[in-house]
C-alpha cells in the first residue's frame, strides 16, 4: 500500500521535471493529455497497479476509466475508500468492475476511450490491440512474463540459489517479474540442482499469515491448475 | 473452524462513477474466496455493458474542465486535496 501511495509522490515529482513543451528550430512539440483513459488492471499486484496506471494517467491530464480485476474486488473497495477520503475530483476516476469480455470490451470497442492501458496475459493483450484498431486507440501492454535469472559461470551457488529462489518464488510466483526460470551453465547444472533441493527447504508453502511460509495458496481455482501444468511440464 | 473465518459475507453491489457509489446495472453475481480455505468472503455485482458506458461518460464529461492541457494537470495533482506539495516545493 505504500508503494501505492508513493506512485502519486512519483508523477508528481516526474511532472514538475517533465518540459510539456520543447521546440527545435522552428518546430514546437506540446505534450497534451489523449482523454479518457481505460485503465485494465491483474489481479497479482491489485493496488499497486491501480494507483501506478491512474497516477500515469492524472499526470498526463487524463481522465480515467478503471476496470480491476473481478478477483480483487475486496482490495479494489478498500483502495478506492482512500481515494475518496483524499477527495478526489468527481469523474477524474471510474471504477467499473466486472468480467474482462463484458467491461473490459467495452472499454476496448468505446469510441470515446482514447487511450488503453493494460497488464495481463498476452492472449488477451493481442486482442485488445486487434479491437483497438477499429476506434484507433493508444495501446500500452505489459504483459506475462517468464524471466529468466542468468546464473554465471563463477557464480557463488551457496549466495546465488537462495536469491534467485527468493526472486522465484516472489508474491508466491504470481508476478510478471518473478524469476521462474533460471539459466545455468552446462558444467555447473549438477552442483545447480543440488543447491536447488538444498535451498528449496527455506521456502515452504503453507498459510501465508504465518511469517515462515514463502508460497501461499493460488489467487484462483484456475492459476492453480495453470501452476499445477507448470510443475507436471517440469517432471514429464 | 473459529469465529473470523465465520464472518459475515460482504456484499458489493455498486460501482464508482461520477463521484459516487451507484448501483449496477448488471444483474451478475459473483463469489470472493478467500484462496486460504475456499470461504466466500464476499459476493460482487458485475457491471455490464450499460455501466461502463456510464462510466465512459463521466469521464469525457470530467475531461472537458479537467484535461484542457497537461500543464492543468499539474496543478490539479499537486492541489493540497491530493496530498501533493504544492508546485514550489
Amino acid at each position: 500500500m505504500e508503494a501505492a501511495a508513493n506512485v502519486f509522490l512519483s508523477a508528481e515529482t516526474a511532472l514538475q521535471e517533465l518540459p510539456l513543451t520543447r521546440s527545435w528550430g522552428k518546430t514546437t512539440v506540446t505534450l497534451e493529455p489523449v482523454g479518457v483513459a481505460g485503465l485494465i488492471t491483474p489481479w497479482n499486484a491489485n493496488s499497486f497497479f491501480l494507483s501506478a496506471k491512474l497516477a500515469s494517467a492524472v499526470a498526463a491530464g487524463c481522465t480515467a476509466v478503471i476496470k480491476p480485476s473481478e478477483l480483487s474486488s475486496l482490495q479494489t473497495r478498500a483502495w478506492l475508500e482512500c481515494l475518496v477520503e483524499a477527495e478526489i475530483p468527481k469523474g477524474l476516476c471510474n471504477v467499473v468492475i466486472g468480467r474482462g469480455d463484458v467491461v473490459g470490451a467495452e472499454i476496448v470497442r468505446n469510441p470515446d476511450v482514447a487511450k488503453i492501458s493494460f497488464t495481463g496475459s498476452g492472449a488477451v493483450g493481442k486482442s485488445i490491440m486487434r479491437d483497438g484498431a477499429a476506434t484507433i486507440k493508444r495501446v500500452t501492454l505489459e504483459l506475462g512474463g517468464k524471466s529468466p535469472n542468468i546464473l554465471l559461470d563463477d557464480a557463488d551457488l551457496d549466495k546465488a540459489i537462495p536469491t534467485a529462489l527468493a526472486i522465484a518464488f516472489m508474491n508466491s510466483g504470481q508476478a510478471c517479474v518473478a524469476g521462474t526460470r533460471l539459466l545455468a551453465p552446462k558444467n555447473r547444472l549438477d552442483a545447480v540442482k543440488q543447491a536447488i533441493k538444498k535451498a528449496i527447504r527455506a521456502f515452504p508453502a503453507g498459510d501465508p499469515a504465518d511469517p515462515k511460509i514463502a508460497v501461499g495458496p493460488m489467487a484462483s481455482q484456475k492459476q492453480y491448475e495453470r501452476v499445477q501444468s507448470y510443475v507436471r511440464k517440469g517432471i514429464e | 473452524m473459529n469465529a473470523m473465518t465465520k464472518s459475515a459475507i460482504k456484499t458489493m453491489t455498486a460501482h464508482y462513477i461520477d463521484g459516487a457509489f451507484v448501483e449496477s446495472h448488471g444483474r451478475e453475481v459473483m463469489d470472493i474466496i478467500r484462496p486460504t480455505d475456499g470461504q466466500v468472503i464476499a459476493r460482487v455485482t458485475l457491471a455490464d455493458e450499460e455501466d461502463t458506458r456510464r462510466a465512459i461518460a463521466a469521464a469525457k464529461r470530467a475531461f472537458a474542465t479537467y484535461g484542457r492541457s497537461a500543464g492543468r494537470a499539474r496543478e490539479n495533482l499537486a492541489s493540497p486535496a491530493w496530498g501533493g506539495r504544492g508546485p514550489h516545493q
